[in-house]
């Protein structure tokens, strides 16, 4: 009897949920309103941990959530499985849905970074906060810092992409980030002395 | 290019690992839902709105041509009877005139119930069409004995005419009935009933 390897079961999960996504998507695309809500919930943890990131707190990301996912009904006929998968295009739904209510806080102020010192984080602090802590301190930057410190540490978009997405330049979305990056070193070493 | 530091890819993987997620799936569903429903019936609306707005466009289409070919029709008999009328008053006009330079009126009794045989027009059965009366007597009237020659002949340019649509089985009254007589010329030499009788010559007995 044949046995097989641990990197061969996760793979046939991986495709077996993979097929199992693309049958409810299909059912969803169709108005169906069960595979809609099946579809929901199985990308519920992962859209919601994209949406407390941008959200102040979970009612914000209740809202960013409800409103992501109406548009992704809505424009599912629109996303092409040959393009991506679905949770990268679910991920840029959310986010645009998180900026959206950033925007609606506050300003993108016209700043602009010319040079910046470079913060010193030390690691250690860091491996001792859990998420929650770490997400405290994030959301108690300015709404503009915070948005374009989580596109740019979290997310991993480049200044020139933020600036894009936010309508700014990238010199303004540099000036967030080295604000940002400044005030959380502040925070987390105030921690630490402590 | 993104340059992460270091403590940011740990902050990364801790939110993506770790970051608790609240339990609203439902509640946030239930809005999800509502939204959903609501666009649908906007939806729904919108598109019967279309669809019976397309109807009614084509209703009336259909109504606005049915009027215009009923307008049409009626004016196509409204012009047609006037005609009709035109050409009764022509005839009218056409026998009052008749009347008026001949003064002749003929017993049409002797040409139908006068014993006397009327023969239809081929084509034209139970109708008198112009016709040329022949036969008629010197006075101008036709006798019952002249009314079993008459012919009904088709009408020709020549002919005296008599412009009336009659049913031989329904006649119109005498006074109504025009016609044209030609009188005949007498011919030869007159001749008087002393001119037939034979005198016989008296013998002288002497």
């Amino acid at each position: 009897m044949m046995q097989l390897g641990n990197s061969t079961i996760s793979q046939y999960f991986f495709t077996s949920l993979e097929q199992d996504l693309h049958i409810i998507i299909e059912a969803s695309r169709k108005g169906s309103r069960k595979a809609q809500e099946q579809l929901f919930r199985q990308m519920y943890a992962f859209a919601m941990g994209i949406a407390m990131r941008y959200a102040r707190d979970e009612h914000d990301a209740a809202d960013i959530m409800s409103l992501a996912f109406v548009k992704v009904f809505k424009s599912l006929h629109s996303f092409d499985e040959n393009k991506g998968h679905f949770h990268g295009w679910l991920k840029r739904i959310v986010v645009n849905e998180g900026l959206d209510h950033i925007k609606q806080r506050s300003k993108f102020n016209d700043s602009e970074l010319t040079q910046a010192d470079e913060p010193v984080i030390n690691n250690a602090i860091i491996e001792a906060m859990n998420a929650a802590e770490i997400m405290h301190f994030i959301k108690q930057l300015p709404p503009a810092t915070h948005a374009v410190f989580v596109l740019y540490a979290i997310e991993g978009y480049t200044h020139k992409e933020i600036a894009q997405q936010l309508g700014i330049s990238e010199g303004t979305s540099k000036w967030h980030l080295s604000e940002g990056r400044k005030k959380l070193q502040n925070k987390l070493s105030s921690i630490a002395s402590i | 290019m993104n340059t992460k530091k270091t403590y940011e890819h740990l902050i990364t993987e801790k939110l993506e690992t770790e970051l608790p997620i609240p339990e609203m799936a439902d509640a946030i569903w239930a809005r999800i839902k509502v939204q959903l429903d609501a666009d649908t019936d906007v939806e729904t609306v919108n598109t019967d709105t279309v669809i019976s707005t397309a109807k009614s466009t084509t209703v009336s289409t259909i109504a606005i041509v049915a009027g215009c070919l009923i307008a049409v029709v009626m004016l196509f008999f409204l012009i047609k009877k006037s005609g009709k009328k035109k050409s009764n008053g022509k005839e009218k006009d056409h026998i009052e005139q008749s009347k008026k330079q001949h003064k002749v009126i003929f017993n049409i009794d002797s040409i139908n119930g006068g014993g006397g045989k009327v023969i239809p027009y081929p084509n034209k059965q139970n109708q008198i069409t112009p016709v040329t009366i022949l036969g008629a007597g010197e006075n101008g009237f036709i006798s019952k004995k002249d009314s079993a020659t008459i012919m009904l002949l088709p009408l020709s340019q020549k002919d005296t005419v008599l412009d009336l649509s009659i049913t031989p089985n329904k006649l119109p009254a005498l006074d109504s009935v025009k016609a044209i007589i030609p009188l005949k010329k007498p011919r030869g030499v007159p001749m008087g009933s002393n001119d037939y009788k034979i005198q016989s010559v008296k013998k002288d007995s002497t």
